[in-house]
């Protein structure tokens, strides 16, 4: 979120270019649909409240000396927790990342991050990267954020917006669409809570970049936070490092990958596609605080809804009572009910015949167990 | 004929050449070298492979389990006897279902019944000749 006590000057444009010519061409700048705007259109943008002055100071040393221990480790013999790049876009042949958004001039930035890094977590540790979840971030910020006092203007905190999604959960984007200060006057659906997301666990990992990659490499995103200075608005593409211009505010994004080879961090952003590299960006380890002011993993995904019209690309059983599983196309393996045993063959005879059959599939999963099924 | 408690008999293309009895067929070599293809996972509490042509996911550390992949079943048998039904696989021979349970043998056999009629199943064989685990792709 914008410092409102220290108003910083514009983007300029030219300084940057020069600055960027001056340091060797680190990242590429351009003109885009953030530096076209207004200072106070640009800065509603940024939605996390800033600490004070001195603790401002306090984490970006500590990222550039954590960032500097953690180059050390990556040029050493390998063997660490984690391999040495790592991008959800392309991890095994599969693209685990979600459409790009557009926050508007809502300082809604954590819920943007937070939702995007479940959305990954959920493909990924299904090995799903056909699942194509779209979670509401109008249900996160307009109702759970009000709830905890975050409006478009004073912005909140992915720790803060992560309890929600533990607490009560997310609903999906269709039962609440987002519009930027919910201009277009959508309401929660009453359905909502048989259309929901929620992350069982969720840790914070702030200041450990070992730990960050780790769990990259094996859940897909993280959610982080990181002081935006005014060039930051113009990059567009390359590893970003802040050369010029005032600080500008705090904001929050979904990390999808890194690499060690490159020394940075790959960030999904929420300024739209026409922002940056299609969206994304790359930051330095030890960057402007993206290692120590907030950085959080969600651990799990837990969905209830219904699939959809889908398939059934496998059936297994094994030797214990009422342990029977579907694999669903783009959902992965599903618990049977298992409440008794009729239920339990009963389901199964069904999804038996819709794999014989090749016929579609809808069914309500409840946290990973299939509660009701139509084979049409 | 007595019933009993063992498939006396399979299709013409799959018959064992030993006469029927009181016990599953023996394999042939043929059969027992088959039996022994790419070791993949061991059995466990949930299912750990993917279907064939999906992204597969992580494969629980391997185990001495010789597993069986991708096999079509040629024939089914069961008689009156309790938790007795088998299935025939191909290039392997018959293989009763494990007895755990009615509810463990009726979903095994039902995945079983099921590729008779379309589709193939992954398991893995088991010292006891019985199976425990069934994929049905």
């Amino acid at each position: 979120m914008a410092d409102p006590g220290t108003p910083a000057p514009p983007v300029e444009l030219d300084r940057v270019r020069t600055e960027l010519a001056a340091q060797g061409h680190p990242w590429v700048m351009g003109e885009n649909s953030m530096t076209i705007l207004e200072e106070d259109q640009r800065r509603h943008r940024l939605g996390v409240p800033l600490p004070p002055e001195g603790e401002r100071r306090e984490l970006e040393s500590q990222a550039r000396s954590l960032a500097a221990g953690e180059a050390a480790r990556a040029t050493a013999v390998s063997g660490a927790g984690a391999p040495a790049q790592f991008d959800s876009r392309n991890a095994g042949g599969g693209n685990y990342v979600t459409p790009v958004k557009d926050q508007g001039d809502c300082g809604s930035c954590v819920a943007f991050g937070t939702v995007a890094t479940i959305e990954t977590v959920a493909a990924f540790t299904r090995g799903q990267p056909g699942l194509r979840l779209d979670l509401s971030e109008a249900h996160l910020f307009y109702t759970h954020g009000a709830n905890d006092n975050a409006t478009c203007d004073t912005g909140w905190m992915p720790e803060r917006a992560l309890k929600a999604c533990h607490d009560v959960g997310v609903t999906y984007e269709d039962y609440f669409p987002y519009s930027a200060r919910n201009r277009s006057g959508a309401k929660l659906n009453a359905d909502w809570p048989n259309r929901l997301a929620t992350t069982p666990s969720y840790t914070a990992l702030t200041g450990n970049p070992a730990a960050m990659k780790e769990q990259l490499a094996a859940r897909g995103a993280l959610v982080a936070c990181f002081l935006v200075y005014q060039d930051f608005f113009a990059y567009k593409s390359g590893v970003y490092r802040h050369v010029t211009g005032a600080l500008a505010g705090g904001h929050c994004v979904t990390l999808v990958g890194y690499d060690d080879s490159q020394g940075c961090w790959i960030a999904k952003n929420s300024w739209n596609t026409s922002w940056g590299d299609a969206g994304f960006f790359r930051i330095a380890y030890g960057e402007c605080g993206i290692e120590t002011w907030q950085v959080e993993q969600v651990g799990a995904v837990n969905l209830r809804s219904w699939t959809g019209s889908t398939s059934v690309l496998g059936l297994w059983s094994n030797d214990q009572d009422r342990n029977t599983w579907a694999y669903l196309q783009n959902m992965g393996w599903l618990h049977l009910a298992a409440d008794d045993e009729v239920i339990n063959k009963a389901m199964l005879a069904e999804l038996i015949a819709a794999k014989q059959g090749g016929r579609p599939v809808n069914a309500f999963s409840n946290n990973g167990t299939i509660i009701e099924t139509y084979v049409l | 004929m007595a019933a009993s408690t063992s498939p006396s008999s399979a299709p013409v293309t799959v018959a064992p050449t030993a006469s029927p009895d009181n016990a599953p067929q023996p394999l042939t070599p043929d059969q027992l070298s088959s039996a022994t293809t790419a070791v993949a996972a061991g059995p466990s509490a949930e299912p750990a492979l993917s279907p064939p042509g999906t992204p597969q996911a992580a494969l629980p550390a391997a185990t001495a389990a010789a597993w069986q992949s991708s096999k079509k079943v040629l024939a089914l048998w069961t008689n009156n006897s309790p938790r007795n039904g088998h299935a025939w696989v191909d290039t392997v021979g018959w293989r009763r279902m494990a007895t755990n349970s009615d509810s463990v043998h009726e979903a095994l056999l039902m995945l079983a019944s099921s590729a008779r009629l379309a589709g193939s199943i992954t398991y893995p064989e088991a010292a006891d000749n019985l199976i425990h685990e069934i994929y049905l792709w």
